[in-house]
């Protein structure tokens, strides 16, 4: 309605009037529009313009990921392999803040599916990932992508992938060349590179849908009283916030308090994400920007937009969440890797104490959105007997 | 408001007929911030939701009556007595000054004596079980003493004088709250307790200092199963990967249930709900900080399946199905056997960390 009076009445020509009724429909889209509920706009929006996307991008480094562990495999020249084998490595890389941007995510095909240890088993306290990775080369078993598939998740997913590409001991090409007339090694590198494709095309397709099946995102985005999962607009938001909470939680936690200790003599640099790969800042980072992501919308309406235009949950805290993003954001940029190596030096650590306690300012305000809307989190698993 | 709810029923008779009726589901439950006592009948929904002031943990039936009972967790001093067909609260029990209970309670098989646990928090935490008498207006009568700290859920033998009791061990006080005020010198245990004697008559120790023996069931042949939990805020750098499922059986001590160490983890050293089916044979555990639901086949002590369930804590068998159910805080029901199926979902419903299934 403000557009038709903001029109000055002398540019009311005669075109002009020819146009009104186009306008008034204009008008009045507008206005339906205003009173479009604000729930399925969000959950759309978050759905197929923020999650789905990063699904996408973690299936697109799948692919080659797995193409460039069979080109790996069959190069024949010594310089040709460790070429290759630098270049998977950074396909690693590539693959893995890819799923460290879809981590968070705590819903959906991930979840029930009970995928997410397929593709990353982690915290592993015990290194089950090199005992088990090195029983099964050393197994009679045909390395399939089948036979990856029902072993232990210590041998699924992308930190066994990392220990047969960045361990001392565990990626050495000539480990890679000494058995004939193949190498188990690289059988079961392109197994896992199929395997954790295979998941990741999964996830994708349920997240996206097809002929047989509704999207989860759909799913997701229409709550109703005949979707079990989601039943009302209120499901869908504690899925989200839940995954803002808990989101954030892991990476202060799991990804820099742990390993970062009390102090610098507690520093635990075994106990970072991907210490092998020393990727573990980046990780750290892909997980924080789709937190970000998820709460500001990625450019659409999201999260921030709705708890302040149609929740009407104090602007204060949302001024608070929005510095607290800002916060971490500058911290990170003072950061070098790798973690690994700095974790031990004292001039490093209270940058990455600073971090935490950044991360940890942010991870208390963003826990403050479920009680601000009514909503109640993880009733049983924080709060048994 | 029950009755309102119950005035429905016969319209349900327009429906498809129902040859046998679906067994009612008991739980607290939360909406919003008021806690309710939750009668939930499978395939028809619900039957009642009564308000009470204190959050439940544990239901449980009155054998030969319609009464249920449910006892508020600790730091509650309340325990709720439903009419299940009524849908309401015939009476309710306060619990003795400088006592609290732990949520748990079980009745003798006559359904005469309800025995609880209870919290002497004025005399250093002492376990205590209470004793009341349920023809007299369930006045207490008579308290056993534990010689230990926390006794959590309890479950009678089947020679029917015999109680197994869950030593949690931690020390909690009304006035710090829920905190744990002895994690350095805890002492979790399986008791056996002879309710004619009050004497404890063996007491088989938890395998690691920090862990608490909570949660258990007993099967027709006296086989025990325990749940346990992990203190891991006693030390932090401290971590525990091994079981939290156990098995007891006559004099044997506790024998742990077999999984991979990843299976383990993926419980996040946290056991809710532990429930086997009347023979024994199959039986379920429940994580909510790990979302996942346990298999096990019992007599070989061997996980059969791990399936993902959000915020999973309450756990019964279904007899008539072979199979169990579970609940979660998000309101729904699923069925585990050699799937996981989602049944019911309750709108605006918390369904808190115990579910019993009367049939």
């Amino acid at each position: 309605m403000k557009r038709t009076k903001q029109i000055p009445p002398q540019t009311l020509d005669k075109s002009t009037w020819l146009r009104w009724p186009l306008l008034a429909v204009f008008a009045l889209t507008l206005a339906a529009c205003g009173k479009e509920p604000a729930e399925p706009k969000l959950l759309a929006h978050t759905a197929h313009e923020v999650i789905v996307p990063l699904y996408a991008a973690l299936d697109a480094e799948a692919v080659k990921q797995r193409e460039l562990s069979q080109a790996f495999c069959q190069a024949g020249e010594p310089d040709q392999q460790q070429s290759l084998q630098q270049q998977l490595q950074t396909q690693w890389r590539a693959t893995m803040s890819a799923w460290a941007g879809v981590q968070p995510i705590g819903f959906g095909p991930l979840e029930e599916g009970n995928l997410r240890w397929k593709l990353q088993f982690w915290p592993d306290r015990k290194d089950l990932t090199r005992k088990k990775v090195e029983a099964l080369i050393s197994s009679d078993d045909d390395l399939t992508a089948e036979r990856v598939a029902s072993a232990s998740v210590s041998v699924q997913g992308l930190a066994a992938l990392e220990y047969l590409l960045f361990d001392a001991s565990g990626s050495a090409l000539q480990r890679y060349q000494d058995v004939e007339p193949v190498s188990r090694r690289c059988l079961l590198l392109q197994a896992i590179a199929a395997r954790v494709q295979q998941v990741t095309h999964r996830l994708l397709s349920e997240w996206s849908g097809d002929i047989n099946q509704p999207s989860y995102a759909d799913t997701f985005s229409q709550p109703g009283a005949d979707n079990d999962r989601y039943p009302d607009n209120n499901a869908s938001i504690a899925a989200l916030l839940d995954t803002l909470v808990v989101g954030s939680e892991v990476v202060k936690r799991n990804k820099l308090g742990i390993p970062v200790g009390k102090d610098v003599g507690h520093a635990k640099p075994y106990r970072l994400e991907a210490w092998r790969s020393q990727h573990s800042l980046a990780l750290m980072q892909a997980s924080v920007v789709t937190l970000e992501q998820l709460y500001r919308g990625n450019g659409g309406y999201g999260l921030q937009n709705y708890l302040l235009e149609a929740a009407k949950v104090d602007a204060a805290l949302l001024r608070d969440i929005d510095e607290s993003f800002k916060a971490v954001n500058a911290q990170f940029m003072l950061i070098e890797g790798p973690l690994f190596t700095q974790l031990k030096q004292p001039e490093y650590h209270a940058t990455l104490t600073e971090l935490h306690r950044r991360l940890n300012v942010l991870q208390r305000n963003l826990n403050k959105l479920p009680d601000s809307l009514g909503i109640k989190l993880g009733f049983n698993s924080n709060d048994g007997d | 408001m029950a009755g309102g709810a119950l005035s429905v029923l016969p319209l349900a008779g327009c429906g498809p007929k129902v040859s046998q009726p679906q067994p009612l589901l008991l739980s607290g439950s939360d909406n919003g911030d008021q806690h309710t006592l939750c009668g939930w009948q499978l395939g028809q929904g619900e039957r009642f939701r009564l308000p009470v002031a204190q959050r439940v943990h544990a239901p449980l039936m009155r054998p030969g009556s319609n009464e249920a009972v449910f006892v508020a967790r600790r730091p509650g001093t309340l325990i709720y007595v439903v009419d299940v067909q009524e849908g309401i609260i015939k009476q309710q029990l306060s619990a003795p000054s400088d006592r609290h209970f732990y949520g748990h309670a079980i009745f003798s098989s006559d359904g005469r004596w309800l025995y609880v646990p209870e919290n002497a928090y004025a005399e250093q935490g002492r376990g205590k079980i209470g004793v009341y008498d349920a023809t007299a207006g369930f006045q207490r009568v008579q308290e056993f003493d534990l010689d230990g700290i926390g006794p959590h859920q309890l479950a009678l033998m089947p020679d029917g004088f015999t109680l197994a009791i869950a030593l949690g061990g931690i020390q909690t006080h009304p006035e710090h709250s829920r905190d744990k005020l002895n994690l350095d010198r805890m002492q979790s245990a399986l008791l056996y307790l002879d309710t004619r004697s009050g004497q404890v008559t063996a007491r088989f120790k938890a395998p690691h200092q920090h862990l608490s023996l909570r949660h258990l069931d007993v099967a027709k042949d006296g086989t025990v199963m325990v749940g346990a939990q992990f203190q891991s805020s006693a030390n932090p750098d401290e971590s525990y990967t091994g079981p939290l499922v156990f098995i007891q059986r006559g004099k044997h001590g506790l024998q742990a249930l077999q999984a991979s160490e990843e299976a383990w983890q993926a419980q996040q050293y946290y056991i809710a709900s532990v429930v086997m089916n009347s023979s024994g044979t199959l039986a379920i555990s429940t994580s909510p900080r790990g979302g996942v639901v346990n298999l096990w086949q019992v007599a070989e002590a061997r996980l059969l399946k791990q399936y993902r369930v959000k915020d999973v804590a309450g756990a019964g068998y279904l007899p008539a199905e072979g199979g169990f159910v579970v609940s979660n805080g998000l309101g729904q029901l699923f069925k585990v056997s050699d799937e996981l199926q989602l049944l019911e979902h309750a709108a605006a419903t918390r369904w808190d960390n115990h579910l019993l299934v009367n049939v």
